[in-house]
């Protein structure tokens, strides 16, 4: 380790002064930023604050419009990724660059294959594959295709790639954010090691105890500019937050217990083969009620059997006091029940599309007049919803790739309030949004269970569940493991019953 | 000022293909004297009438991301059918509510079948293609049926005089047919749906939109505006041939792809495709009256095809590198 201390004075990526316009705007001016070997470097800052337009500049996906960068205290001008690659710096991006239909030693060799007589050399793909792998300890078989892997492992993988390709520097934009708590602490374990080896990370997450557990120094950007880098260890939760969003969040959750006596759902013996085992549960009037779990406990699937998207086999469901024994999305909307997806892009939003439009399309029906579409009608409910949920917009007829993640999100959530919904079921509700915004859907939900409606939030972090919910039911393997109110829910005690014995991730 | 400069912008692009429509026509009354006569344009209009029909239901049903390959063959059954009806009991009125009908039972059939087997609109409606000219010519033997009564044939071959102008029947007919599509296309439940589904499917379906029923829809559309593309060219040309409508499936994806319909789904307008079939239709005929080789009229709408579709593929890649 004494050769690492000696070339800890001497940073391995620098970069000063550094700016980038687009035509008149200006969205990263004078960054400075200094990155040595063997540290983890944390990004922060809310979207659109600059840290994905600084790391594709880092990693060679766009270039800088002034200042100056150092690798090594060599000049670095990286013409494309592949030149940045060259000079060892590498890009882990949320969705993966990898192949699904191809092996996992297939891809971690793509564009950088051996051969041997123009024939691949698969058998040296695959040794060295495995040697990689179990350098970073992962036991994960080298012949079977990548989708086939949980996304955790997918993750694991794409890291092997990055170095493979004799990668010194790896930037990772929110690894963590499709990830369960064990599946991240795995991925520390690695980052760890590879640190201890002197590979140096820049990090770009939005969860606070994360950053907090894995960085020695953090990045603060707000609009462009940097704010300031200090030490992990001289900072605070509320104080990065300040930095971050410039103001001060008082308590970012205020969540009070409105819960009624009235009982609005109640689900008995639902089953559906091995993803759905035998489940009941109820939920009351003004309630939020939590879903904790490892992605692939069967939370969502339990969820989307419920509102008719997915099929079951046995089971009864009390909506209202009513059976609904075959839910159809239709009818499911129209009794009050609504599931909000975790793929907001894919599944939620029609992207291509404006705000107006995507918040009328459920509600359709009440956009008619004469059986033809009122303009004025679709104004008058887009405004009611924009300015209910403070959406920052130009106007309703943009398209929706212009809002970022955390509006994005409001305007689902405006969609189905539109349709004066009962009980809304959130599936990771605040997954790639940034503080603020996610501040401002808390305290939503606690405006909509106020006024009685229902809610069940499916999340994977820990905080959320802990700091909204005033009852959690754990699900493991389909099952439902453990159920906690008020003071009992703790992390401990989910994560307790959300790992059944002898599971591991890799 | 930048606001005035966006809106310009924004108007050139949405009559992208409107230009190119204009200069084809400039150049050609420069390049031929009988282009620009009032006898060529009536031609012309005459001629566009049946593609752009065609185009117009092709559009539906690609804007929820489908295709629909069958309009040639299912233009050819329809019209043979009506033509039987109406030689058989003298009825024009029943051959055109049987045209429609058959189309419109034929669109749902197809799009029954890609639906409910989630199997490609490509292969499902290259089957029917190849079944639909198969039926036209079992039913006919091979053999046109001509000599149809005067009331069929005026849709497709009737004037009607405003003033001192003929204005063709069918031309009249397409302008009615485009206006109501239109609206249905913008301003109804459907229309929206539809354009929601080619989008994305998977939101559309979670925000509790039948999609299967809505593109099933779109496919009897298509049969439709083939029932009634099979009835106009029938009464124009006086005969309801096993062959009619053969490579016309062509003419009218091209027309709608020109117009600006996004083969990936999502985008497309009634006004961009009818626009697009005019595109083809005054190359095809501009060509003839300069007395080029026919041949050479192939090449120039693949040409036209190939660079609409490349525009609108570089319309989507700025518009994803914008996004990032």
């Amino acid at each position: 380790m004494g050769d690492l201390k000696e070339n800890a004075a001497k940073p391995i990526l620098e970069l000063r002064d550094i700016g980038k316009r687009y035509g008149a705007v200006e969205v990263l001016r004078n960054i400075d930023f200094k990155l040595y070997p063997g540290e983890v470097h944390a990004l922060m800052g809310e979207n659109g604050a600059g840290k994905s337009t600084l790391s594709k500049i880092i990693s060679g996906v766009i270039k800088k419009s002034q200042g100056a960068m150092y690798v090594n205290s060599e000049s670095y001008e990286p013409e494309n990724t592949d030149d940045a690659k060259a000079h060892g710096i590498s890009i882990v991006h949320q969705e993966f660059n990898l192949i699904p239909v191809l092996s996992v030693a297939t891809n971690i060799f793509l564009g950088k294959e051996y051969r041997k007589g123009g024939i691949l050399d698969e058998r040296r793909h695959q040794a060295q594959a495995k040697e990689l792998l179990e350098q970073l300890g992962l036991d994960i078989p080298v012949g079977i295709k990548v989708r086939e892997l949980s996304i955790a492992q997918q993750q694991m993988v794409e890291i092997a790639k990055c170095l493979s390709d004799g990668s010194q520097i790896i930037i990772m934009d929110e690894p963590s954010a499709t990830l369960t708590l064990n599946e991240t602490k795995q991925l520390f374990k690695i980052i760890e090691s590879l640190r201890n080896k002197g590979v140096a990370f820049i990090y770009i997450s939005h969860k606070m105890d994360e950053i907090f557990q894995i960085s020695q120094k953090i990045t603060v950007l707000r609009d462009g500019n940097e704010i300031g880098s200090f030490p992990t260890e001289d900072m605070t939760e509320d104080k990065l937050v300040g930095l971050m969003v410039g103001r001060q969040i008082s308590s970012m959750y205020n969540h009070e217990n409105y819960t009624q006596a009235e009982t609005v759902l109640k689900v008995s013996n639902l089953k559906a083969g091995k993803t759905v085992k035998d489940v009941s549960f109820s939920l009351k009037k003004g309630e939020v009620l939590g879903f904790g779990g490892l992605v692939g406990a069967g939370r969502s699937e339990l969820m989307k059997m419920l509102f008719g998207e997915l099929a079951f086999e046995t089971g009864e469901i009390e909506l209202f006091g009513n059976k609904m024994n075959r839910p159809v999305i239709k009818k499911m909307i129209e009794a009050g029940f609504i599931y909000l997806t975790e793929n907001r892009k894919e599944e939620g939003l029609i992207l291509t599309k404006t705000i107006k439009e995507n918040i009328t399309l459920s509600v359709m029906k009440k956009m008619l007049k004469g059986g033809l579409i009122s303009n004025a009608k679709e104004v008058e409910i887009a405004d009611r919803m924009v300015k209910e949920l403070d959406i920052r917009l130009n106007n309703i007829n943009q398209r929706m790739t212009e809002l970022s993640g955390g509006n994005q999100q409001k305007v689902v959530i405006a969609k189905w309030l539109a349709t004066n919904p009962r009980i809304l079921v959130l599936d990771e509700p605040t997954r790639g949004i940034d503080v603020g915004a996610k501040h401002e859907i808390y305290q939503v939900i606690n405006r909509l269970c106020k006024q009685g409606m229902s809610i069940i939030i499916i999340s994977s972090e820990m905080p959320e569940l802990i700091g909204m919910c005033d009852r959690v039911i754990i699900m493991a393997e389909g099952k439902i493991t453990g159920e906690l109110s008020g003071e009992e829910i703790t992390e401990e005690n989910i994560m307790a019953k959300a790992v059944l014995r002898g599971y591991s991730i890799a | 000022m930048k606001e005035t400069s966006k809106k310009i912008k924004q108007m050139i692009s949405g009559l992208g293909v409107l230009w190119i429509l204009f200069l084809l026509m400039i150049a050609l009354s420069f390049l031929t004297e009988q282009f620009m006569t009032v006898n060529n344009m009536l031609n012309v209009s005459r001629q566009v009438v049946v593609t752009a029909v065609l185009g117009i239901g092709v559009t539906f049903v690609i804007i929820t991301g489908g295709i629909d390959l069958s309009v040639g063959s299912v233009l050819a059954v329809t019209a043979i059918i009506s033509a039987m009806i109406v030689n058989q009991t003298g009825s024009a009125a029943l051959a055109f509510a049987a045209a429609i009908a058959s189309g419109m039972l034929i669109g749902a059939a197809q799009g029954f079948i890609i639906t409910r087997f989630h199997v490609a609109p490509f292969a499902i409606t290259l089957g029917g293609m190849s079944i639909f000219r198969g039926v036209s010519l079992l039913l006919t033997n091979g053999i046109p049926i001509s000599n149809m009564p005067s009331q069929y044939r005026w849709p497709g071959a009737g004037t009607i005089y405003i003033g001192t102008i003929a204005i063709p029947v069918p031309v009249i007919i397409l302008i009615f047919l485009a206006v109501i599509v239109a609206v249905l296309l913008n301003k109804t439940r459907i229309g929206r749906y539809i354009f929601a589904i080619g989008s994305n499917e998977n939101t559309a379906r979670l925000s509790g939109i039948h999609v299967n029923k809505y593109k099933i829809i779109t496919y009897m559309i298509s049969g439709l505006c083939c029932a009634i593309a099979g009835i106009l060219l029938t009464g124009r040309i006086n005969s309801a041939s096993p062959s009619a409508g053969d490579g016309y499936e062509m003419d009218a994806i091209a027309a709608a792809v020109i117009g600006g319909t996004s083969m990936a789904g999502g985008e497309g307008t009634i006004s961009g495709t009818i626009i697009g079939a005019l595109i083809i239709q005054v190359i095809q005929n501009g060509l003839n009256l300069m007395q080029i080789n026919a041949f050479w009229q192939n090449v120039a709408v693949g040409a036209i095809i190939i660079v609409a579709i490349v525009a609108d593929g570089i319309r989507i890649q700025m518009m994803k590198r914008k996004n990032n």
